[in-house]
């Protein structure tokens, strides 16, 4: 699985070209709107129901997908599991691909959508991605020294795009 | 950090994707994913340095996808090769 070269672009693509009703979270949410941030993988929270999993179980079949961490056999995503609010770590014909259920405080596609941007990457490849607060505010959360290293540069960043703007509204970040 | 490893991706020692334009990592010390282009510890937001930032504004979103595709790859030569050693 590791040995798949990463490539982001076709990962997103499939789930859109499937309808599939996701958001874009982790480093590659960053850096999408313009945190310098490196990322080996793509994380998404995918919507719980059973209409947008059969269309994520058929994209996911699209891209080879399985679960890169059982290595005694093959074991590729069904609707049953998807359904629920764990996080499936799989690996596919373009590089690892997370579908978590949930992130954060127990926070699904349906609390997370207010809390994002529709990002057009091009091509007719539109995403939605975790809006910046956001992520700063789950990384804090999640406390791990690597997401604490990252804190300040979302701050930046957030504060950046804000004098670029020439925003009315400062961000005020929080203490990790 | 020292268990982490730290992440010296920064701009200056990045080449350019002939094709795209956007740079890609050509040599680094250890790299891995998560962390901050260019940093190797814990930062205040005064000492985050804006330039790196101001760039990566400066791009499409289809280029910051490509930017975030050829650093993964990177990431994970850098990891074949630690693997390797």
């Amino acid at each position: 699985v590791l040995d798949e070269s990463p490539d982001f672009e076709p990962i997103l693509r499939t789930l859109h070209d499937h309808g599939v009703e996701f958001i874009v979270v982790g480093g590659l949410a960053g850096t999408l709107q313009g945190v310098p941030v490196t990322t080996a993988d793509v994380d998404v929270v995918h919507k719980r129901n059973s209409e947008n999993v059969e269309r994520l179980v058929s994209a996911l079949r699209a891209i080879n997908a399985y679960y890169w961490e059982h290595t005694r056999r093959r074991l590729e995503p069904e609707a049953r599991t998807l359904l629920l609010p764990g996080h499936h770590l799989l690996a596919t014909d373009f590089g690892r691909l997370d579908v978590l259920g949930q992130i954060g405080e127990q926070l699904g596609y349906d609390d997370l959508t207010a809390r994002s941007e529709i990002l057009e990457i091009g091509h007719g490849l539109t995403v939605r991605v975790l809006d910046l607060r956001t992520l700063r505010e789950i990384k804090a959360k999640l406390g791990r020294p690597k997401d604490n290293m990252v804190l300040a540069v979302i701050d930046r960043t957030i504060e950046e795009i804000e004098r670029l703007k020439g925003s009315a509204e400062p961000h005020k970040p929080e203490q990790a | 950090v020292g268990t982490l490893g730290y992440c010296m991706l920064s701009f200056d020692m990045l080449n350019k994707d002939r094709e795209n334009n956007i740079p890609v990592p050509e040599e680094s010390g250890d790299v891995d994913e998560g962390l901050p282009v260019g940093y190797h510890a814990e930062l205040s937001m005064d000492e985050v340095d804006v330039t790196n930032i101001q760039w990566m504004l400066s791009l499409t979103p289809a280029q910051r996808l490509r930017w975030a595709t050829n650093t993964a790859r990177f990431i994970q030569k850098a990891r074949r090769a630690r693997r390797i050693a």
